[in-house]
């Protein structure tokens, strides 16, 4: 399939033939060797590989945070990568959140500032911001640490203040990187379900980058990058489903993805020739 | 919070610790800044007070050309008073006297104290005409009567010689020594601030009486009219009043004392600048660390939609925020450095100096200097802050620095500084072109460190067994942070040693110039001139060889329509060179005697013949006695501070005034111990005639001491520019900690013990201190020689460079004890981390 610069009009941000290198000396690895991806307004996606598979490149491709050597990324339509920088930063103040594996706080602000930190950027007054200040922090469950500096707070209940600020500016997505990697298996599962809450009750579209298969399975599709290109969507069916009956399939929904990772290694081993920018195999269903 | 700005305040605050190191460095600078505005403000106002306690209100001085004991000549007065512009005039008669307080002998029989005599200026005046200029301030006693046998002393003089109303003292004068009563005395304002306050008044009958003709007066102060030009002025009425009469404006008088303070004040003010550019460095150093480790922070404001502006500004207002709370701190202790200051360059100018006040402007003028270099000082490294990929944000550790760096531009920055310093350009140009030298070697640093640690990192792992190998690699592999802090070092031990040598070929020079010019043993002076006869007195005392007497005056050296009062000497050639010489520039002892004696040749200070661009053999025009005359030039010397200047023939002394010598030059025979000749004269002579005798090594000495004092400014400068880099280094060290926390970790869960990672940042420290140390050689010593070709102007005589060998294992030790007390605290921080928190650390 040829990278066209079309996306269906329900996809928040699309990928159009993405490739991305890297000069390291003498040496010229190609991390994006040409990959698609649509992803629908108000999905939740996962995407998988190893270390070094390019995930957190095409994260920062998606957010506009840097440019692809050839391809495009489409925001709600809008093309991304041929803007200039002052203008996809302009653009990643009220359209794109991202929320880091290391928190990325600011150490001197308070949780409140933390969150409106964006608004402050745009120069918002703050009687104009205060009211969904107010209903973040309830979402993200700080209303009793907000005059609290990061280095008060758990890891868990930091990386809560990092969400609560990407999902301040309402988002068109939500970018995440390696969120739960560093946290514990309990505070990791609270904030995947704070991911889940944020899509069913604000509608809120989140590409996840993980290496979890535990992590992904909380996403509608899961997606593997291999080699520079792109295999799936596993389709896990979870949209916001009866949050109980989630619960209880949710380790039926990790062996799927384990599963469907060793059957893609298989494919892999077997040599079987891809025609880059397309993906590898159709969409795997589980239906749960 | 309202603004992005807030986090500037906030991360201030947040790291005050840190930050009172490099606030330290910006304060040190600032206050060397204010030292020297303010201790500039008082040198500048003594000169004014000077040049305002002899000219009071008078525009135009008036003196008779030649020696000191001419006088004008008769008629000058009115003559003068007729001429179209002048408002109003007043004559006086000044005396060069000699002020003995001991008079009688003292109760228990002893003979007068002669130790407490003094040189005075006697000044007699006409009080009507000479008080509307010269305010007299009364704060004891009463004013002089007209022809009385009393006079008014200043408040300082007073004071400096315990003089009361009443009081009976003795004046050397021409006619002999006087007794005078003290009738009063004077506030040091108006009249009293002439001579600083060694003057005392008189009527003019009563100084006439003393100077043995009822005629005589050797000085005028013309008032002109509103709107008068004191220059004009003189141009016109010149031809009016002949060429016996030497004019000059009232603000051009104190002429050497004006030169000297404006090279105190130059070599004040590029000290200054050093200092504060040592400070800037700080500044700069501190904010590239902090913007290197907070790359993550600057990634994510950029993540988040901040503009590369919007981060530059928080970088900016951070460093305007630490600057003005430094600048503040530095008015503080710049107050307390003027005290000092001000203290040492009145001993220096062997004046009174006026009281500090506080220069308000001049603070204003500092801070915003300080805030204004503290903003500029981190631009770049805000600059790197706003540069920040937003992606930066999504890495652990902090940002390589990848950019490629081109040496060509820093290497044209040094080789344009060198041009500068060494062409013959003004003061301003050449200390500007120290800056860029000092400039493109801290640009051309992050090239040398790595092969140098490299090379000398050998001799420092020493240190410390085991671990001293990595605090070298990290230095191998570094650049930028550790590049700077070492070019840091690296200025400040280049300016030790530049001032170091400069001090060195110096004290040299002036040693070489001393003996040649002065030559002769002793110098007996007068206070004014001396009675005939007292050179067979001279001659007959047991001890003294030969003798050559010398006369001083002033004339004035015409250079077209220009003209130029200068202080003049007259010798004997037939006696001088027998006694003394000169530091020849050009010309030798026999061509210059063969020349004086014949007449009509004069000899030249060569810093004066340069100026004029005349050379030996040419001809010049002074102003004489009998009007305007040519002299050929004999030769030109090396002159010491004022010297001798212009030096005439008695040849000519006809043209030169009176004749009578107002000091001799001295030799005694082979064998004799100068200090007992020189008791010898002062007992058999010194009873009846006021004498100044100072053998060759006391004036040696005062020169020394002269010149120890002009350096200790500048190594007073030097200890708070090496407190500044000293705190770069512990800045920079404390970063280096912090960075390789998790590093320290991992080699104290590997085996290393407490004392050795102790030593790891001593190895770190002192291979930085020895790179810089290294580099400093060549840098100290091109710099010495800029400093040292810009000597001319200020002492009058040229200096040699050489080389400073005794100067490179002091500095090597200044070095290595930078490095040691540097690493204290860090070493210390470092030795302390436990290992459980630092593998944790992010």
């Amino acid at each position: 399939m040829s990278a066209e610069l079309t996306m269906d009009g329900a996809c928040a941000v699309a990928a159009r033939g993405l490739v991305k290198e890297y000069r390291r000396g003498e040496v010229v690895e190609r991390v994006l060797a040409g990959v698609d991806l649509d992803v629908r307004r108000g999905s939740f996606v996962s995407v998988m590989g190893p270390s070094g598979s390019g995930k957190s490149t095409l994260l920062h491709l998606l957010g506009g945070l840097d440019r692809p050597d050839a391809g495009e990324v489409l925001l709600d339509g809008s093309p991304l990568s041929s803007l200039s920088d002052e203008d996809r930063t302009l653009l990643r103040r009220g359209r794109i959140g991202i929320v880091y594996q290391f928190f990325n706080l600011v150490p001197v602000l308070s949780v409140d500032e933390n969150i409106a930190l964006p608004a402050v950027i745009a120069g918002r007054r703050e009687r104009a911001y205060r009211g969904k200040l107010d209903e973040i922090v309830e979402l993200v469950g700080l209303a009793d640490h907000r005059t609290k500096r990061p280095d008060e707070l758990s890891g868990g209940q930091q990386q809560r203040a990092a969400i609560g600020r990407a999902l301040f500016v309402e988002p068109a997505v939500l970018l995440a990187d390696e969120p739960t990697g560093n946290l514990d298996f309990r505070s990791g599962a609270d904030i995947l379900a704070l991911f889940v809450e944020a899509q069913c009750s604000l509608g809120q579209t989140i590409v996840m980058v993980t290496h979890d298969p535990r992590s992904a399975a909380h996403g509608e599709e899961v997606l593997l990058l291999r080699g520079g290109s792109m295999a799936g969507p596993l389709v896990l069916n979870t949209r916001c489903r009866d949050a109980a009956r989630i619960d209880r399939s949710h380790e039926a929904r990790s062996r799927a993805v384990l599963r469907w990772l060793e059957q893609q290694e298989q494919l892999d081993d077997a040599a079987v020739p891809r025609d880059p920018g397309t993906r590898v195999q159709g969409p795997a269903t589980l239906k749960v | 919070m309202r603004s992005l700005s807030t986090l500037a305040y906030r991360g201030l605050v947040a790291r005050r610790a840190r930050y009172l190191l490099t606030a330290a460095g910006t304060m040190l600078g600032v206050a060397a800044l204010f030292g020297v505005l303010v201790t500039a403000g008082v040198t500048s106002r003594a000169l004014s007070d000077t040049v305002h306690g002899w000219a009071g209100r008078a525009d135009v001085v008036i003196g008779p050309i030649g020696s000191y004991d001419s006088v004008l000549p008769v008629g000058v007065d009115t003559r003068v008073a007729r001429l179209p512009g002048v408002e109003r005039t007043t004559s006086t008669l000044g005396i060069r006297s000699l002020l003995q307080r001991g008079l009688a002998p003292k109760a228990d029989g002893m003979p007068p104290d002669l130790s407490q005599d003094q040189i005075v200026f006697l000044q007699g005046v006409d009080l009507p005409s000479y008080a509307p200029l010269h305010p007299f301030t009364l704060v004891d006693g009463r004013q002089f009567h007209p022809g009385g046998r009393e006079m008014v002393v200043t408040r300082s003089l007073a004071g400096r010689m315990h003089l009361r109303v009443g009081q009976m003292v003795a004046m050397a004068t021409p006619t002999g020594a006087v007794q005078m009563a003290i009738a009063g005395v004077i506030g040091d304002t108006g009249a009293g601030q002439a001579d600083n306050g060694g003057v005392a008044y008189t009527s003019l009958p009563t100084a006439r009486a003393m100077y043995g003709r009822a005629d005589a007066y050797n000085g005028m102060d013309v008032v002109l009219t509103k709107g008068t030009t004191p220059r004009a002025w003189i141009d016109q009425h010149r031809a009016a009043l002949g060429d016996r009469v030497a004019m000059q404006p009232a603000s051009q008088i104190a002429g050497g004392f004006r030169t000297f303070v404006a090279a105190v004040n130059a070599a004040l003010g590029l000290i200054s600048v050093i200092a504060l550019f040592v400070g800037a460095f700080l500044i700069f150093l501190t904010f590239s660390l902090a913007v290197a480790e907070r790359t993550r922070l600057y990634g994510t404001l950029r993540a988040l939609g901040a503009v590369p502006r919007q981060v530059r500004r928080v970088v900016v207002v951070e460093a305007a925020q630490l600057g003005l709370v430094s600048s503040l701190a530095g008015i503080v202790l710049g107050y307390g450095l003027a005290a000092a200051g001000v203290g040492l360059v009145g001993s220096l100018l062997r004046v009174n100096l006026p009281p500090l006040g506080f220069p308000a402007g001049a603070a204003v003028v500092s801070v915003l200097i300080g805030t204004v270099v503290s903003v500029t000082a981190a631009w770049v490294p805000a600059r790197r802050a706003a540069a920040a990929s937003p992606v930066a944000a999504m890495r652990e550790g902090q940002a390589a620095d990848e950019r490629r760096r081109r040496i060509w531009p820093r290497a044209v920055v040094l080789t344009v500084g060198m041009a500068c310093i060494f062409s013959r350009a003004p003061t301003g140009v050449r200390s500007l072109g120290a800056i860029l030298v000092l400039l493109g070697a801290v640009l051309l640093v992050p090239f040398l460190l790595s092969p140098l640690a490299r090379m000398l990192g050998p001799l420092t792992r020493r240190l410390t067994r085991g671990v001293g190998d990595i605090a070298v690699m990290h230095l191998v592999k570094e650049r930028s942070r550790s590049a700077y802090t070492l070019a840091l070092i690296m200025v400040v031990l280049a300016m030790i040693l530049a001032v170091g040598a400069s001090n060195l070929a110096m004290n040299h020079t002036l040693d070489q110039v001393l003996t040649r010019q002065a030559g002769s043993d002793m110098q007996v002076a007068a206070p004014g001139a001396f009675d005939p006869g007292v050179a067979d007195q001279l001659a007959a005392v047991k001890g003294v060889d030969r003798l050559s007497p010398v006369r001083f005056g002033q004339t004035d050296v015409l250079d077209g329509a220009r003209s130029t009062n200068t202080f003049l000497t007259v010798i004997d050639p037939a006696s001088y060179f027998r006694v003394a010489n000169f530091d020849w520039v050009q010309g030798d002892t026999a061509s210059a005697g063969s020349a004086l004696s014949a007449g009509h040749a004069v000899l030249l200070p060569d810093a004066t013949a340069s100026g004029m661009g005349v050379r030996r053999g040419q001809r010049i025009t002074l102003r004489t006695n009998l009007g305007v005359e040519r002299f050929t030039v004999a030769g030109t010397y090396a002159q010491l501070g004022n010297g001798f200047g212009v030096i005439a023939s008695t040849a000519d002394l006809s043209l030169f005034g009176s004749g009578r010598p107002n000091a001799f030059l001295v030799s005694v025979k082979a064998g004799a111990a100068p200090d007992t000749v020189r008791k010898a004269i002062i007992d058999r002579i010194g009873a009846h005639q006021p004498l100044l005798v100072q053998t060759a090594a006391m004036l040696r000495a005062q020169a020394h001491s002269q010149l120890r004092g002009f350096f200790s400014l500048a190594y007073a400068m030097l200890v708070l520019a090496g407190a500044t880099g000293m705190l770069g280094l512990a800045n920079t060290l404390v970063f280096s900690v912090l960075l390789r926390t998790r590093e320290i970790g991992m080699l104290r869960s590997s085996g290393a013990v407490r004392s050795q990672i102790r030593g790891m940042v001593l190895v770190e420290a002192a291979t930085l201190a020895l790179v810089a140390f290294v580099l400093a050689i060549p840098l100290g010593s091109l710099l010495a020689a800029g400093l040292i070709a810009g000597q001319r102007a200020t002492f009058g005589f040229t200096v040699h460079f050489t080389f400073p060998w005794r100067l490179v294992i002091p500095v090597g030790l200044i070095a290595l004890m930078i490095a040691a007390v540097a690493s204290l605290l860090p070493a210390r921080r470092a030795g302390r981390i436990e290992v459980v928190s630092a593998l944790r650390f992010d």
